[in-house]
């Protein structure tokens, strides 16, 4: 047998000397007890994919792609036919000593047909909260299927935001995780073709990809931007001289601030509300939104904000200010029924 | 030795759902020279195969794109199933990951270090000199073998396991790769008969990673037959989702090997734990199965081993000796403080 390599151990609690250690000599990396996938415990089936795959879609096209946001990077995006594609799914991490817990909440268990993730870091890496035929992971390559076409353009997160809030300091303060500074990290750009309209979704990718990147990202219609007024990934200077080099009609802004889902403080400070008054604009009133070439065909960086509307209740808990104090309740004699 | 200085670990645990590629440190840097030059290496005009476990078979395209199909793991859930599994898969690179379906013995992707998974794909995806596609369809329920039926599986899971309103885990998708002119499937667990459009779909194949035993937990030797000779001629056919020694329980599902499939054929008992062979070497072959047996391509721990080996008995006395650490707590003086 060919000489195999040295495995880390597999049990819990060994002593043996995790591998990962050697590698990244400069981080300590956690052990981890891997749960995995969990893709078994849903109840749904295939039977939207098996239609898709033999029907080309699920419905006489609406000519229309549906825009549904859900918070930080998350976009559902319903192709014209109804596939139903779920960018971004986000969770707190499972660590909380990495970066701290980022949301109030947790994002609800949510249906799509096919999940995509931009990168492994948790605020876009939730695929277990989504209800999905299939999962494609940090995806690179050109895939085809029924009424679209994504391109995943493999490439890299961004290290310096050049931000004036989250500089390189603070973002080291806020996360002692070996974060983007120390090595680098992936990160997909998607492009999505269907419904004639070109779709960039950013993730989190650094400012300055290679040429041949760009290549790919021309004509853009609408890019799904994650920028935020204090610049926490892309700077609202950043984020025009993106949106110009793609030659996007429209932006959205994403993974920004919104009360109720994102802890004040915990890395996050502001919404995009400057960054989108100073642009030509839209304030959506709904979290959902239908687009097509003939609505968009006259826009220049224009920006659609979808602030704080999202398809699910987010509880705004207001902290009580009264005098009262609350009785403690009397004691229970629960020993009495074995009298 | 002062117990009370004796350093923690540097790690510490940490449960982790669903993606864990974060803990894993792993970069799409192959990826991107796929992206950017159509390949990652110089052509070998070569399809390499390599054995796993299980079903788990990893093929390397002649342009270098390393695809690894389901790894297993034990469920997490005891419920389902039980422990299958006495090793732990390898943690290994790939560049893709692909599960055909949510079994445990099909989606232990978080072993594997790899930048990305395709899990239950439908489509095709393009990556370097590999075009793979998904035909979406469903887990066998009846393998029509001779030691159980579809009605016992029923019984055993305690799950509905056939369409129409079964749930994720009896799903499968087929998988078809196309690379320089080969065109590999990887049949995962799906049933049987499969509607016909698929089977057109898939047309003459060259390799068939199937999952064919002696005991036919998935595909009995007679489909395997059907499936791959009849239908879709392959030229290679690798039986899959067999026991192997070390790491299958030996009372889970029953499953044993698939030397008595591959002796009724032309066939190849591998002494390798990978083999690599080019379209040229292959265009005779008819249904010619390629056995890898136990030799998958980690370094299995066999328990208690099954060959013998060299050691010298040494005494107690000897190794490890009789270090009573305690004692350096001993009052002095006398026997007890």
């Amino acid at each position: 047998m060919e000489k195999a390599k040295k495995q880390s151990s597999p049990v819990m609690g060994s002593t043996k000397k995790s591998e990962r250690e050697h590698k990244h000599k400069e981080m300590i990396m956690p052990r981890i007890v891997q749960i995995g996938d969990v893709a078994y415990a849903q109840n749904k089936n295939n039977t939207r994919i098996i239609a898709a795959h033999y029907y080309d879609g699920l419905r006489e096209s609406s000519d229309e792609v549906t825009f549904t946001y859900y918070g930080m990077s998350a976009i559902k995006i319903t192709t014209p036919k109804g596939l139903e594609l779920f960018f971004d799914p986000w969770k707190n991490p499972c660590d909380p000593s990495w970066g701290g817990i980022w949301y109030s909440m947790r994002m609800p268990m949510s249906h799509c047909d096919i999940g995509f993730t931009t990168h492994s870091h948790f605020d876009h890496n939730a695929f277990e909260m989504l209800d999905a035929g299939m999962i494609l992971k940090n995806f690179v390559g050109v895939y085809n299927f029924a009424d679209f076409k994504v391109t995943g353009i493999a490439d890299k997160h961004i290290v310096e935001t050049q931000s004036s809030v989250f500089t390189q300091d603070v973002l080291h303060e806020l996360y002692p995780f070996p974060n983007v500074a120390l090595e680098d990290r992936d990160n997909t750009i998607y492009l999505i073709e269907t419904g004639g309209l070109r779709i960039v979704h950013w993730g989190d990718n650094r400012q300055n990809p290679p040429q041949d990147v760009w290549d790919k990202l021309q004509n853009i219609d609408i890019a799904i931007l994650p920028v935020s007024d204090d610049g926490r990934t892309l700077t609202p200077e950043w984020a025009d001289k993106i949106a110009k080099k793609m030659g996007a009609k429209v932006v959205i802004p994403t993974h920004y601030y919104m009360e109720g889902i994102n802890i004040p403080n915990a890395g996050w400070g502001e919404s995009a509300e400057e960054y989108v008054k100073s642009h030509s604009h839209t304030m959506l009133d709904t979290h959902t939104i239908t687009l097509n070439s003939d609505k968009v065909k006259d826009y220049d960086n224009h920006v659609l904000y979808f602030g704080e509307n999202v398809p699910f209740e987010i509880e705004k808990v207001e902290l009580s200010s009264s005098d009262d104090v609350a009785q403690i309740p009397e004691i229970k004699k629960v020993w009495e029924q074995y009298k | 030795m002062d117990m009370t200085k004796l350093p923690n670990p540097e790690t510490w645990l940490v449960p982790v759902i669903g993606d864990n590629s974060f803990y894993q440190g792993v970069k799409n840097d192959r990826l991107m020279a796929a992206q950017k030059n159509g390949t990652i290496r110089k052509s070998t005009g070569k399809l390499t195969v390599e054995f796993y476990g299980m079903i788990s078979y990893k093929i390397i395209t002649p342009g270098g794109v390393e695809i690894l199909f389901d790894p297993f793991r034990n469920a997490p859930d005891l419920d389902l199933g039980g422990i299958w599994f006495l090793s732990q898969f390898p943690e290994i690179y790939a560049d893709v990951v692909v599960s055909t379906h949510a079994h445990g013995d099909h989606d232990g992707m978080m072993r594997v270090h790899s930048p990305m998974v395709l899990d239950r794909l439908a489509g095709t995806v393009e990556i370097g000199d590999a075009k793979i596609t998904g035909f979406p369809d469903k887990h066998v329920s009846n393998p029509e073998n001779e030691i159980y039926d579809g009605r016992i599986l029923e019984k055993a899971f305690e799950k509905h396991n056939y369409p129409p309103g079964e749930n994720m885990e009896w799903d499968n998708s087929i998988i078809l790769v196309e690379t320089e002119g080969f065109r590999i499937v990887f049949w995962g667990d799906n049933r049987q008969n499969p509607p016909q459009e698929i089977l057109d779909e898939l047309g003459d194949i060259d390799v068939f990673l199937s999952a064919v035993s002696d005991d036919g937990h998935i595909t009995t030797a007679r489909w395997g037959e059907k499936l791959g000779k009849e239908v879709m001629n392959a030229k290679v056919v690798f039986p899959g989702h067999y026991n192997v020694e070390g790491i299958n329980h030996p009372y889970a599902s029953g499953i044993i090997d698939a030397s008595q499939f591959t002796r009724m054929y032309d066939h190849t008992f591998l002494k390798e734990t990978s083999v690599s062979f080019s379209k040229e070497e292959i265009k005779d072959y008819d249904f010619h199965v390629m056995y890898f047996g136990e030799n998958v391509n980690w370094n299995l721990l066999k328990w208690p081993h099954k060959y013998n080996y060299d050691y010298p008995m040494v005494s107690l006395e000897e190794w490890p000796g009789d270090h009573r650490e305690w004692t350096v707590y001993k009052p002095e003086g006398k026997e007890k403080y």
